[in-house]
């Protein structure tokens, strides 16, 4: 049965569509489909980008380069399993891979930025200690495997579930359940031996003071 | 890495109580319906309690939202120029510079040349 007419005559309440029928239309060469979707995915696709590489403007250069990417190969995604929301995510990993494999050096991504906007809202009297057990995190997350810290930034960036996450991720529910599970086992025992060594620096110097 | 006998109970918890953190959900209402070590849980809490305060989304810039809109509607795909616009400021400036000296050189090369030519003809008649 062909539904590609029906879809067409309600091409122009694009907001009620489902991804799967914007995607049908955007097929069929109607542009504006291709917009909204892109105004459903553009926050967290950019998310999802900016804490991979750290800052603004490499975020919306891979950002711009993922919609393009995504809007040139439209015709030939089929849903198949795998929603329109984990294509997407998938193009801008891709990208983002690349981005990180053309040069080690921007592996190095700055904390303040991320830590800046997380502190944004808090009391000044909390600032500096929340500051530095924020960094203190963000230092441990960057040492995970990029599938968790992937992981991380689905779950609570873009707050998907973890079907959708194993979706993205090419992996079971119960495999997502089981990686985040070791992701905070493997954060907990980094930040524990972080604060052991803090521990253990301030005895130091107490005792090379006293 | 240390690992309990409590798993695949403890994978469901994780999973309830982030879920319940991340959509204003009741978490006290999730750790009731599991009964697991409290000093564990805690620890877990207070670790999805510190990712949730620090992985804060942040939001493009209107300008560049619009913009990347427009290019999107209007141009089929992706251009030299259109790549050019996605580029760090510092990156444009360095690539107009580095336009604007190549220009130059290949004036001053050409004037040189020209000059070259000038004296070449010159020269010639008186030998």
């Amino acid at each position: 049965m062909n539904t590609r007419k029906p879809l067409l005559k309600r091409a122009k309440n694009y907001k009620r569509l489902s991804d799967a029928e914007l995607v049908d239309l955007a097929k069929a060469g109607e542009k504006p489909a291709f917009g909204e979707l892109y105004e459903r995915y553009l926050d967290k696709i950019y998310n999802y980008v900016f804490y991979r590489t750290g800052n603004h403007h490499d975020a919306e250069d891979l950002t711009a380069r993922v919609f393009f990417r995504a809007m040139g190969h439209v015709e030939t995604y089929t849903e198949r399993g795998v929603p329109f929301q984990a294509w997407l995510y998938r193009i801008a990993h891709n990208l983002v891979a690349n981005w990180h494999r053309d040069s080690g050096r921007r592996k190095i991504i700055p904390l303040d930025e991320f830590v800046a906007s997380s502190l944004r809202a808090e009391a000044p009297d909390r600032y500096t200690e929340d500051k530095q057990e924020r960094e203190a995190l963000m230092t441990a997350i960057r040492k995970l495997p990029e599938e968790r810290q992937q992981l991380l930034l689905l779950k609570f960036i873009d707050g998907l579930s973890n079907a959708e996450i194993g979706a993205i991720m090419e992996r079971t529910e119960g495999a997502i359940k089981s990686l985040y599970h070791r992701t905070l086992l493997a954060l907990r025992d980094d930040l524990q031996g972080t604060a052991a060594d803090d521990a253990s620096d301030y005895v130091h110097d107490e005792a090379s003071e006293g | 890495m240390q690992t309990t006998p409590y798993h695949p109970q403890m994978q469901d918890m994780l999973a309830a109580v982030t879920d319940a953190m991340l959509t204003g959900g009741s978490v006290d209402r999730v750790l009731k319906q599991y009964n697991l070590p409290r000093q564990e849980v805690a620890v877990f809490l207070t670790l999805i309690t510190l990712l949730h305060r620090t992985i804060v989304g942040v939001k493009p810039s209107r300008r560049f939202a619009q913009r990347l809109k427009q290019d999107l509607m209007g141009a089929p795909r992706m251009g030299v120029i259109g790549r050019i616009r996605y580029l760090p400021p510092r990156v444009q400036i360095a690539a107009g510079v580095a336009l604007v000296a190549g220009f130059l050189l290949l004036a001053r090369r050409r004037l040189i040349a020209d000059a070259h030519a000038e004296t070449v003809r010159e020269v010639e008649p008186a030998t």
